[in-house]
């Protein structure tokens, strides 16, 4: 691998509460390059904060700390306001899980494209509304035209969703960060957004990073994966070799889904080990 | 035990009227699991939802015990039925311990007199300690929280569960958790369970029959071991299988059965 795409060291997250203070993220190291990477992880291990922290989107009163938090050599933990500003949306894009509370509700979704497109790039009405059009036909909208003067509430989850990954798209960012990009999804349609944003990552030559807790889906989605529990990453491995994974927590995880092939009864539950979390 | 005939569930009137459920008909057993699949606005929720009196039942029939129900449900109804919802931080009051939450059934059915042995035994069928008798919902964990709302489902000692997705909305492995809980109630008690649920694998395990439903109708019956082997007879069905094994970039053919 060459120099990386985004560098991080002993990141932290606080929350400094009235009832003491919560470390969410406790130290996660990772060196990303143009591949795809996922963060598994249950409710509460912090995945998602990691997200929010590399994009400087942690919500306040959370304090984030690192000995290095490097995007494309830029410290984004002593950039200034504007540069953070130009990066995130330009450089670093990210995708919510929800489309119905991640898109503005009184804009129509065109509206809303070329707003993301104008922000950070110097182009004439007509140019962001080719782009706009451009970009909803490349995530695969029937219609296109049509889509671009819909209102949020006018389509449904999983075209919402498509909106959302054409609006993170256009400024042609480094790095996405989708963080259950389709957990709001019915199965199908998820495996229809995923083989979008699959295409358009590998054709644009993208970082991704897919936070998720379905750790089936992101094995076979992505190129690695860190498996976190409570606030630290416990197991990092190759996708492929999942099977094969080590830790007792990520075996857990991986035994206790019910599958289509064999019975098993009753499921085996996880005891967690107080030892993982140290 | 569970008897639907021909049901038929319709919102609204004239052009606004919406066919939610059309002409679905199956029988459960008593003792058995029945399982209904499909995606979000296949009606699936709805057929649950008619049979307990929450959706109207436009035309066919609904008979529970070989007796067809009345609109509204009669008591004796609710007390042979009892659902369990999606969401349980949604459907347990946040103002109410768990004690109250478990004695209102109670109190509706005018059967108080022996409360709190059955709420202290409702708790410990569902693996709960007594410590949690006065705990409020927000001091619950989410597994915790959907252990109450079996709890309170159960102790009016029914004989059919409608179970609205009880797991989509907790992690992995207290899904398992609760899936082992019901499959240990289920023999222990005699129940009859209805399970509503998006994911193939989950009714596969709970269910020894199924029903998968697309647009309001029916698409296909089969059961958890045709399912196993793969025996699945209906392209959409078929391609429900795939998706529900993860994502995988060779298998483009598919997709095509799921448009529109």
């Amino acid at each position: 691998m060459t120099k990386p795409l985004l560098d991080v060291e002993d990141l932290r997250v606080r929350f400094h509460l009235r009832t003491g203070t919560v470390e969410a993220v406790r130290g996660v190291s990772f060196q990303l390059g143009r591949e795809r990477l996922g963060i598994v992880g249950e409710s509460g291990s912090g995945k998602s904060q990691t997200g929010r922290a590399i994009l400087g989107l942690t919500p306040p009163p959370g304090e984030v700390t690192a000995k290095r938090l490097a995007f494309d050599g830029i410290d984004l933990l002593t950039a200034s306001r504007r540069t953070l500003r130009t990066l995130r949306g330009g450089r670093i894009s990210m995708v919510m899980q929800d489309p119905k509370y991640s898109l503005n509700p009184v804009m129509t979704i065109g509206e809303q494209i070329i707003e993301a497109y104008q922000a950070h790039a110097k182009a004439g009405r007509g140019e962001a509304r080719d782009k706009a059009l451009a970009m909803l036909e490349a995530v695969k909208m029937r219609d296109p035209a049509r889509v671009f003067s819909l209102y949020p509430h006018e389509v449904s989850g999983g075209m919402g969703q498509r909106a959302m990954i054409a609006m993170m798209l256009v400024t042609d960012p480094d790095l996405l960060i989708a963080d259950e990009p389709t957990s709001a999804l019915d199965v199908t349609v998820s495996m229809e957004v995923l083989r979008i944003l699959d295409e358009l990552v590998t054709e644009r030559g993208m970082g991704l990073i897919f936070i998720s807790h379905d750790l089936k889906l992101v094995s076979s989605f992505c190129d690695r994966v860190l498996v976190m529990y409570a606030g630290r990453v416990v197991e990092e491995l190759e996708a492929k070799n999942l099977r094969e994974a080590q830790h007792p927590y990520t075996q857990g995880l991986m035994r206790c889904l019910p599958t289509l092939v064999d019975d098993v009864r009753p499921l085996p539950t996880l005891n967690r080990d107080p030892a993982w979390a140290l | 035990m569970l008897d639907i005939q021909n049901l038929q569930v319709v919102y609204g009137t004239g052009r606004l009227r919406v066919d939610a459920v059309k002409d679905v008909s199956f029988h459960v057993e008593q003792g058995a699991a029945y399982g209904l699949v499909g995606e979000s606005g296949s009606g699936k929720s709805t057929v649950l939802r008619a049979i307990c009196g929450l959706a109207p039942v436009s035309g066919g029939r609904v008979l529970v015990d070989g007796r067809e129900v009345t609109t509204p449900r009669t008591k004796a109804f609710y007390r042979t039925v009892q659902m369990v919802f999606q969401d349980p931080y949604a459907s347990l009051h946040p103002r109410h311990t768990v004690d109250r939450t478990l004695s209102e059934p109670l109190a509706i059915h005018g059967e108080r007199n022996d409360a709190e042995t059955r709420i202290l035994q409702a708790l410990r069928e569902v693996g709960l300690g007594p410590s949690f008798r006065f705990r409020y919902p927000h001091q619950l964990s989410g597994g915790q929280r959907q252990r109450i709302a079996i709890a309170r489902a159960l102790i009016l000692r029914p004989k059919v569960l409608l179970l609205d997705e009880p797991t989509s909305a907790l992690d992995a492995s207290v899904q398992a958790e609760i899936l082992n809980l019901l499959d240990d109630l289920r023999r222990k008690l005699g129940l009859t369970y209805i399970l509503v649920s998006h994911d193939l694998a989950v009714v596969a395990h709970l269910c020894e029959r199924l029903l998968v439903m697309r647009h309001g109708e029916a698409v296909e019956e089969t059961t958890a071991e045709a399912l196993r082997s793969g025996a699945a007879s209906n392209e959409y069905t078929q391609s429900l299988i795939q998706a529900s094994q993860g994502y995988s970039r060779a298998s483009k053919q598919p997709q095509a059965a799921l448009a529109g």
